[in-house]
């Protein structure tokens, strides 16, 4: 068992530009970065080296990796899906295709490393081919801006998040909507001074048995043109959405958005809240609305990612820093 | 019994002789309009030739909240301020502005852009102000906005439609007569709020028309007795306001967009910006002298890149289509157009995706009547961090206003038996960009 108490920061690692986004390899032996010079950063963890691969014309934001061969896959805001081969020391795009009009903003990959999911901007999911990069389907999947998607762990199923908060589950084969969910409204708001529309799933995640669904954002806005919010995570049953979904709120003053959510085996689950004064990652038991462990971080995070086998996390930082850390095992 | 000091041929109120004939010279008498609205109407000769003939007219596209001039008419891709957003080419070969203005690029051949502009102050109030009259805040002393100016001197007298028009988001839907400063309340804007008609413009059912006018005979008699000995600058704006009220009541069509055709409200969209660029067209047709159309909002120190991807769709389509309308009926040819903010934002980029004031490195945008077209005047650095050539104030953007309009910013106001230059002194007209 790990103790999210004892959450440590192993070390930090400095690239030249502010960063978006994070993600470890399946090996947990890299990390990889958005960088806003728009340069993919990977960071070995093992020497400390960092190499930026340059292929995206904007900010690189989402992340895929085959588990069964050295591919990832990385989406921007340029709206391109790059394939890189990632066992090359300096690794050149094997495909880029012109995936979306206007920004990616979330990739999955199914978990039979098949087929790649994408949606962005321009409202449309699209599925595509692992093996050649053929688009095999694509469809409308909402009226606005689509923010994130996420398979279910049967590979059958596809969840899309758009910034209204509106989830649809569809079959991933066909496109075809099996429902719409709108258990996780309360991560959106129509700021009425400002005539805008704040919020959204920012990010989604399966539990490893495919029973939960969680969708990250945040919640209790006053200001969504100062970002006085909180960060917030929602977590729905996936036979019964409706059934009582949990809202995971932060303790006390801490306002922020929440970035990125995982479950964690140990049977909580965590969070990336970004935020004046550095925000922090936010540990949560299933049921309990306040986190029991807040990990304060010294700088603002946008981005996180866990690595289950060695309990470590990445963030991916605003001052230009990849922060790895540990969550350390329970002590007798 | 008090002199009446403010007008009435007195010299006090005034216009100088140059000013009064620059007027003079291109106001014509409101003609009646072709209410049923559309384009098509222009298309007639005798309609075109009849608003060529008209009166300048002014439109202003207020983007409140101080919209980046990263994200618009000076982008800075591949740069660490530059943001995610692309630049691209637009209908002028060598100028690029944001991806986020695809409708607006295929018109910069139309416009001109000024991005060198430093105004050096980054309050939302005081920034409103100095942009809105060319002059800093200062307390106890308030100017005209470029609107009462406009309606002041481009007005024709026998004009029955307020010179001065603000459609707005929100507002009280009255007449703001602290806009026009001393020029009196006759010349303060009207708030047309979310773009609807004003209120009351129908009138009471229940009153038969012999009755009204009678009442309205009796009205005017019972004033004009008291207007011989008691006359003030007081009792003439209320009269003024009654008189504008009445004639509005017979022309309130002008306010009906149920009367303009579907096709141009697709082409503008049915979003608020969209209704409110359309009820802008109709005005100018109607000849409204000033039109100011203002889109919320554009301060975004949180999420900057995600608000102004939403803001500007929302403006691109219907300001495209509006500049379009204006060009094609010939109207450009006598109204000049602005787009702009109380400042612009910083290059920086926050730690919540934003950005924040930043005036000392920014950009306008004009178009039409009194100024070049398809160029850029001015420059900033790569970065944007600051003005490299053509740094211009508020002040010298005034007076640019002004000479577009045919106005002379250095004439002088006679306020009091105190002469007051219409612009404010310090600044000068940027004559690189003047037609």
């Amino acid at each position: 068992m790990t103790d999210p108490a004892a959450f440590k920061t192993l070390s930090a690692h400095k690239h030249g530009a502010q960063l978006t986004n994070c993600r470890f390899d399946p090996a947990g032996e890299r990390v990889y970065a958005g960088g806003q010079d728009f340069a993919v950063v990977r960071l070995d963890l093992a020497t400390g080296e960092m190499t930026s691969l340059v292929a995206h014309d904007s900010w690189p934001w989402a992340y895929a990796f085959s588990p069964f061969e050295p591919l990832l896959a990385t989406g921007g805001y340029d709206g391109k899906l790059v394939w890189w081969p990632i066992d090359e020391s300096k690794p050149v795009p094997i495909r880029v295709l012109e995936a979306h009009d206007g920004w990616i903003r979330s990739i999955a990959l199914s978990p039979d490393a098949t087929r790649l999911a994408s949606v962005g901007n321009d409202g449309f999911a699209r599925l595509w081919s692992v093996r050649d990069g053929s688009l095999l389907r694509e469809w409308r999947a909402h009226e606005s801006h689509v923010y994130s998607v996420a398979f279910h762990p049967n590979g059958h199923d596809l969840v899309t998040g758009d910034l209204k908060a509106t989830l649809r589950h569809w079959e991933a084969p066909t496109g075809k909507l099996v429902r719409e969910i709108d258990a996780a409204k309360k991560l959106h708001i129509y700021d009425n001074s400002f005539r805008a529309d704040y919020g959204g799933v920012r990010d989604l995640a399966f539990s490893a048995d495919g029973s939960k669904l969680a969708a990250a954002g945040l919640v209790e806005n006053s200001n969504a043109f100062a970002g006085v919010n909180e960060p917030g995570v929602v977590v729905l049953d996936w036979a019964e959405p409706g059934s009582s979904p949990l809202l995971h709120r932060a303790n006390d003053a801490l306002k922020g958005t929440a970035w990125n959510v995982r479950f964690h085996p140990d049977g909580y689950i965590l969070a990336l809240s970004g935020g004046q004064g550095g925000g922090g990652v936010l540990f949560w038991r299933p049921g309990e609305e306040r986190p029991f462990h807040t990990a304060k971080l010294p700088n603002s995070a946008r981005g996180m990612d866990l690595h289950i086998p060695s309990n470590k996390i990445a963030t991916a930082h605003i001052d230009s820093h990849i922060r790895i850390h540990e969550i350390p095992a329970k002590t007798a | 019994m008090r002199r009446c000091d403010y007008a009435c041929g007195t010299r006090e109120h005034a216009l100088s002789r140059r000013s009064f004939l620059a007027g003079a010279a291109s106001a014509a008498a409101a003609a009646a309009l072709p209410f049923g609205g559309g384009l098509s109407t222009l298309a007639q000769p005798a309609v075109a030739a009849d608003l060529q003939s008209r009166q300048r007219q002014f439109l202003v596209l207020w983007l409140y909240g101080g919209v980046s001039q990263l994200e618009t008419w000076d982008p800075k891709h591949g740069t660490d301020t530059g943001g995610p957003f692309r630049s691209i080419e637009t209908s002028v070969p060598g100028i690029r502005i944001s991806e986020l203005l695809p409708r607006t690029a295929k018109l910069m051949h139309l416009m001109t852009l000024v991005r060198g502009v430093n105004t050096g102050e980054d309050d939302h109030g005081r920034g409103d102000v100095l942009m809105q009259t060319g002059r800093p805040q200062m307390p106890g002393v308030q100017h005209p906005h470029l609107g009462s100016l406009m309606s002041r001197f481009l007005t024709a007298a026998d004009n029955p439609l307020p010179g001065y028009i603000n459609v707005a988001p929100y507002g009280s839907g009255a007449v703001n007569a602290a806009d026009a400063a001393f020029l009196g309340p006759k010349y303060g804007s009207m708030t047309l709020t979310d773009g609807k008609a004003p209120a009351n413009l129908d009138a009471d059912p229940g009153l038969e028309p012999g009755l009204d006018a009678a009442r309205e005979a009796l009205r005017k008699r019972l004033n004009e007795r008291f207007a011989r000995s008691r006359r003030s600058a007081l009792t003439d704006a209320y009269t003024a306001t009654y008189d504008q009220a009445r004639q509005l009541m017979e022309r309130k069509e002008v306010f009906d967009l149920s009367k303009e055709p579907a096709r141009d409200v697709e082409r503008y969209g049915s979003h608020d910006l969209g209704r409110h660029c359309l009820m802008a067209r109709r005005l100018l047709m109607s000849g409204v002298t000033f039109v100011k159309v203002s889109h919320t909002n554009y301060d975004t120190h949180n999420e900057n890149f995600d608000f102004h991807l939403e803001q500007l769709d929302e403006f691109d389509r219907p300001f495209a289509a509006l500049l379009e309308d204006l060009h094609v009926s010939g109207m450009l040819e006598h109204t000049t157009v602005v787009v702009k903010s109380e400042f612009g934002r910083t290059p920086n980029i926050n730690h919540l995706y934003g950005r924040d004031h930043w005036s000392k490195a920014w950009s306008i945008a004009v178009a039409g009547a009194g100024f070049q077209k398809g160029t850029v005047y001015g420059a900033t650095n790569d970065r944007g961090t600051e003005v490299v050539d053509g740094q211009v104030s508020a002040a010298d953007l005034f007076h640019t206003y002004l000479r577009a309009a045919g106005i002379d910013p250095t004439d002088d106001y006679s306020i009091n038996g105190r002469d007051v230059q219409i612009a404010d002194p310090r600044g000068k007209a940027i004559e690189e960009i003047l037609a």
